[in-house]
């Protein structure tokens, strides 16, 4: 986690823009949070059901560990929103960005359950990442 | 109902093992919340090459989601999860780095 389910107007992307977007999602996630890159997903698919909203290219459904700011959260829509509509050569409003809240008790990723806000220091030091603070 | 939701990429070596991973999650389902032998549904989704990354690079991870009891306590919730990993883990040989599994209370959002 966090895993980010990105749905695209069917032909609006190819792989050179699926990835850029991928190292997008992921640098700002990780500039926001101070994550650890290799537990950022991003997963695309093509909205070939016509299930985009209304006005919108590009849907993106994030969702992160709860515990994170409202500043946070503001900060990773309205950036990454910012960095799809780029890549996509589309209006920024055509991008819509959302994040929903997980607990981390919920959660297992790299063999153990997820660490609450303020415990991610002891949890990276038992899988050997070091005192970086963690996603 | 969605029993389990899972992600896997198209043509690695969990989607190639469906069937396993299946029966083991079939398995698990029925010792940990007693489901029933036919009415266990997972949902699979084959993330096609070049539409799934992982640290912005194409990925070779599982993710796995399972509906649970409203309010589940936190050590049979961990110990749920420990066994899909140990299950994915035992059929694929991927890493601890690359299954996610989430145990989510009340149904699944599909």
């Amino acid at each position: 986690m966090p895993l980010y389910r990105c749905v695209i107007a069917p032909g609006l992307t190819a792989l050179a823009e699926r990835s850029r977007i991928a190292r997008d999602v992921t640098r700002i996630h990780c500039e926001v949070t101070d994550a650890l890159p290799q537990f950022v997903h991003t997963f695309f698919s093509e909205d070939e059901a016509s299930e985009l909203p209304a006005g919108t290219r590009a849907f993106v459904l994030g969702t992160i560990r709860a515990g994170r700011t409202a500043e946070q959260k503001t900060r990773l829509q309205d950036e990454m929103a910012a960095a799809i509509a780029e890549t996509l050569g589309v209006a920024r409003g055509e991008v819509s960005v959302i994040t929903v809240d997980l607990p981390a008790r919920w959660v297992m990723e790299g063999g153990d359950v997820l660490p609450e806000p303020g415990d991610e220091a002891a949890w990276l030091a038992r899988h050997g990442h070091g005192p970086t603070p963690a996603r | 109902m969605v029993h389990y939701l899972c992600f896997v990429q198209e043509g690695q070596v969990a989607d190639r093992r469906r069937d396993e991973l299946a029966a083991g999650l079939a398995r698990l389902g029925r010792e940990t919340f007693g489901d029933t032998p036919d009415g266990v549904e997972i949902r699979w989704t084959a993330v096609p090459a070049g539409f799934g990354f992982t640290a912005g690079e194409p990925s070779t991870a599982s993710l796995v989601v399972r509906s649970v009891p409203v309010g589940w306590g936190d050590a049979p919730r961990a110990a749920f999860m420990r066994a899909v990993c140990d299950l994915w883990r035992a059929v694929t040989g991927c890493s601890a780095d690359e299954i996610m599994v989430t145990a989510f209370d009340g149904p699944l959002p599909v």
